[in-house]
């Protein structure tokens, strides 16, 4: 039993983000004897839990001290925004105060206390929430110096309606040192590594291995998957388990095994070229280039308990086909037939004029991107989903060169300038096309605001290619609203679709998007709703190293692709380790 | 009494008279310490009696608060007839004058039980000293001292027998040897409830580099001779400095590695460290931010410069090029300050400053998957 009492005890004085912890009293305590090892701890307690601001009914504030003897005396300050909040006393021995708090935010608390104990002082922030606040969660990546600790993602809760204070304690991680082997020659090999926590995988941590095998960095001490992709394409790519008990020293990766196959244009025949990858989830194989008969090979090691693999095929961009791609239970003993449906013909655009406003477009570069109806191939025997993107650039007249395209209707984007892109229909199923329209880009003016419908100047506008664009590789459009009347100008191709983005650099207010928008979808009174302040402290535990240039990054919860990766916000903690970052505002109800 | 019955007295042999009360005498003993004390200090004195008669003596104790000798209350601020007594040397004079307490004149008068009077009225005269002012001076910076920045100098002034705002202070700046513009202007400092200490401040806006000194003289009015303490704060005015990449992602790899890239990824600078223009900033009327310029080496091109590009990330998706295709992309930063990147197109990255801890040129080498 008593041991229990101290395993409790020990549990409570580690798991404690408030506690402060003296070593050295070695006074029987509590009347626990035998427990003179285990240090005190004090910690602030808070009832109810989860206070609602309220200006009747009081939170009350109490200490647990455990491993403490003699009789003790309480001093608490309770603060808000900098300033005294009253408080009651609500035991005999002061260990107990209420304190009302009539405005939602985080409130200071500090006990200290006097007596025969090393635990004299404990603070903590408690957020009390706005009543009917909704709540929203994020995603809290924190990337300090690679040197102090791992990145670190942590899920967190967002209540409406007020300010949050909340610190962040760092685990400093332990320093690992490793070795990439290949398991055919035991000799240490150069690969690129990326060790992702099993309970987090976002928060993952990349780095290369030197040319004899060796790596070092830091990470948590939790099981991690490892992608290993090692530099010579002799070796396949392979996801290893990593764990720091039993600790893993080794990463083992090998040739794996080879899948081969062949990649049969339409009329049957085999082309060189064509590059074959395979994919079991994130693990890739080795990539694959045909020879002249079509035949590939690539090496794979993938996880066992991979079922799904996907195959994607890339035929040269100079053979006018689309790319395939298929994800099945494939059978990868046998040879892997790839073919290309027979009914799939080409077109050559050569010499057709880049147009705009019948004007032609010297130099233009003209993509032509879409997807063909129909199955234009098979994989293993799947039917395929397709992708067309070809490219080329106008000669000084404005005409194509050769450029062979599928027959079918297609989109084309034209790149007259890196701002000044067009998207048009093409349609070359009877290989008729007399020329490439490349319409103006059509300018969206509009203002940037903030919740409450007032000028809001200096908002960065992020216009980022959704759809054809993005398949032809455009580049987004940044743009800032004016810096006194928060007016914009943004210059979008006409047939495009956008993600519109209006962050505010300042973190002024919260993010706005807009999604997948045709030009005339984007807001032109961009409302920019209201923002928490998201403060505090950034500290390593059990070091008192300053966290200083650490990342701070608010991040979606339920999103995926590169939004899994691109910041709500961000910030960067300063020469105090403190950091302050913009949330949205859930809002109460 | 009769002359008859004088005449019989003296025949007698036998005068009767009336005792005469002599005078008691008086002493002020200044019981240590007794060193000139401090505005506001006690003062121990005791009255020393002799009455010839051994009578009891009663004193009466009064004290004046003085500038001078000539220039004294003309009421006392001390009156008390204990044998021995506490005196606090006061703060101010009376109300009415304006000269500052530099002396305390203290008389005492004693009677005995049968009313003969001490005489001379005993005196004496206690110096008051003054302690000198308490001055501190610290410097602030949201800039880190750059050139054209405001820094903010603060004096945080006390003194132990005055109030604290009794010190006057002066400022005086001291500029680098080329003399450059600056402008010095006060600025108001919270009151955070010590009244023993009164803060002041300065902003000083320099328009030039080099070391500026502020120096900052509390002359206390109330001491004789005016007692005055200075202090200097040096302040080095230095260049922006040029800003450095911090924390991209994803990861940077150098020929001849690349880093692998299989599905549409967002090629990020999180943090810049920079004194005026860092990336991310913070809503202030002097900060900037960083200004980003991207560009995109792909097979068979030239590099081109993203010139839509100004923010602080680009995606690039693979399948906008082949598989096995090497990319480079590279970001350059800058700050407000025009410097040039000098380095060779082929170098994957750059430092202005020659410090390879400080890089303004950053080239993820992106292999296509």
């Amino acid at each position: 039993m008593r041991k229990l009492v101290a395993i409790a005890m020990l549990s409570v004085a580690a798991c404690s983000g408030d506690l402060s912890v003296g070593g050295d009293d070695n006074t029987t305590a509590d009347g626990n004897t035998g427990m003179d090892a285990v240090p005190c701890g004090l910690q602030i307690g808070f009832d109810p839990i989860d206070p609602v601001a309220s200006s009747v009914l009081p939170i009350r504030a109490y200490t647990n001290l455990v491993n403490t003897a003699g009789v003790l005396s309480f001093t608490w300050t309770v603060t808000f925004n900098g300033a005294n909040v009253p408080t009651t006393e609500q035991a005999a021995d002061g260990s107990q105060i209420n304190f009302i708090a009539a405005t939602a935010g985080s409130y200071f608390v500090t006990v200290q206390v006097s007596g025969p104990t090393d635990c004299s002082y404990a603070s903590t922030a408690k957020y009390v929430e706005a009543p009917g606040a909704n709540a929203d969660v994020f995603r809290l990546r924190t990337v300090p110096a690679p040197n102090l600790a791992p990145p670190q993602e942590t899920y967190i809760q967002v209540k409406g309606g007020a300010n949050i204070d909340r610190a962040i304690a760092l685990d400093s991680g332990i320093s690992v040192t490793g070795l990439v082997k290949n398991t055919a020659t035991s000799t240490g090999i150069s690969a690129y590594l990326k060790f992702m926590p099993r309970s987090m995988p976002t928060a993952y941590t990349e780095l290369f291995s030197s040319a004899t095998g060796v790596y070092n960095l830091r990470l948590l001490p939790y099981d991690h998957d490892v992608l290993v992709i090692p530099t010579a394409t002799t070796l396949a790519p392979k996801l290893v388990p990593w764990s720091a008990v039993p600790f893993t020293t080794e990463l083992h990766v090998g040739p794996g095994t080879v899948v081969s196959g062949t990649v049969h244009n339409p009329a049957g025949n085999g082309f060189a070229g064509a590059k074959v990858q395979l994919y079991a989830g994130s693990v890739p194989s080795t990539i694959g280039t045909t020879a002249a008969d079509g035949s590939f090979s690539v090496r794979t090691d993938f996880p066992t308990t991979s079922s799904q693999v996907t195959v994607k095929v890339t035929p040269p961009a100079s053979s006018g086909l689309p790319r395939l791609e298929a994800t099945s239970t494939f059978n990868l003993a046998n040879a892997l037939n790839i073919n290309y449906a027979a009914s799939l013909a080409t077109c050559n655009l050569q010499n057709t004029p880049v147009q705009r406003v019948g004007a032609n477009q010297a130099n233009a570069q003209v993509t032509v991107v879409g997807a063909l109806g129909g199955v234009a191939g098979t994989i293993g025997g799947i039917n395929a989903t397709n992708t067309v993107r070809v490219s080329a650039t106008a000669d000084g007249t404005g005409r194509l060169p050769s450029m062979l395209v599928p027959r079918g209707a297609l989109n084309v984007v034209t790149v007259l300038s890196m701002t000044d892109h067009a998207v048009s229909a093409i349609d070359t199923s009877a290989c008729s096309v007399t020329q490439i329209d490349a319409p103006a880009m059509t300018t969206i003016t509009g203002a940037t605001k903030d919740a409450t419908m007032t000028a809001l100047p200096n908002i960065r506008i992020e216009a980022e290619p959704v759809g054809v664009l993005a398949t032809a590789g455009v580049a987004p459009i940044h743009i800032m609203s004016n810096d006194t009347t928060g007016a914009f100008s943004l210059p979008l191709a006409a047939g495009g679709r956008y993600n519109v983005r209006f962050t505010d650099p300042q973190q002024r207010a919260a993010p706005l998007t807009a999604s997948n928008v045709a030009p005339g979808g984007v807001p032109t009174n961009a409302q920019l709703a209201k923002a928490l302040a998201l403060t505090g402290q950034v500290s390593i535990v059990n070091n008192s190293t300053p966290v200083i240039g650490a990342s701070v990054q608010i991040l979606c919860t339920t999103c995926s692709g590169l939004d899994l990766e691109r910041p709500i916000a961000e910030t960067a903690t300063n020469t105090v380790s403190r950091y302050a970052i913009a949330v949205p505002d859930p809002g109460t109800m | 009494m009769s002359r008859f019955a004088l005449i019989g007295l003296v025949l007698s042999g036998c005068f009767y008279t009336d005792p005469i009360n002599q005078r008691p005498s008086l002493d002020i003993v200044r019981l240590p310490p007794v060193a000139d004390p401090y505005r506001g200090d006690m003062v121990s004195l005791k009255a020393n009696a002799n009455d010839p008669e051994g009578y009891n003596v009663w004193f009466k104790w009064r004290a004046y608060a003085c500038t001078d000798e000539s220039d004294c209350d003309h009421a006392p601020y001390f009156e008390k007839s204990d044998e021995r007594i506490d005196l606090m040397v006061p703060m101010d004079r009376d109300p009415t004058s304006t000269g500052a307490v530099r002396a305390i004149h203290v008389f005492l008068e004693g009677v005995d039980d049968y009313g003969a009077t001490a005489r001379p009225i005993q005196q004496l005269w206690i110096g008051v000293a003054d302690h000198a002012p308490t001055l501190e001076l610290r410097a602030g910076s949201g800039y880190g001292n750059v050139v054209n920045t405001p820094i903010n100098v603060y004096a945080k002034v006390g003194d132990q027998d005055d109030k604290p705002e009794t010190p006057q202070l002066s400022w005086i700046v001291y500029t680098p040897t080329n003399n450059p513009a600056y402008e010095f202007v006060d600025i108001t400092v919270p009151d955070d409830g010590d009244t023993k200490h009164k803060q002041y401040g300065k902003r000083i806006t320099p328009h030039g580099t080099g070391k500026f000194t502020i120096e900052v003289t509390a002359d206390d009015l109330l001491g004789s001779p005016t007692s005055t303490v200075t202090q200097t704060i040096e302040l080095n005015v230095g260049d922006d400095r040029a800003p450095c990449l911090r924390q991209l992602t994803p990861l940077v790899a150098t020929a001849p590695a690349a880093l692998p890239m299989a599905e549409p990824t967002l090629f990020q600078v999180h943090v810049v460290e920079d004194d005026l223009d860092p990336y991310p900033t913070i809503n202030d009327t002097i900060l900037g931010t960083t200004q980003f310029t991207w560009s995109l080496l792909a097979p068979g091109g030239s590099r081109q410069v993203l010139t839509g590009v100004t923010g602080n990330s680009v995606a690039l998706d693979p399948a906008s090029y082949q598989p096995g295709d090497i990319l480079e992309l590279r970001v350059e930063i800058a700050d407000r300050v025009p410097r040039q990147i000098m380095c060779a197109d082929s170098n994957a990255t750059c430092s202005v400053i020659s410090d390879n801890s400080c890089l303004q040129r950053q080239t993820w080498r992106v292999e296509v998957r």
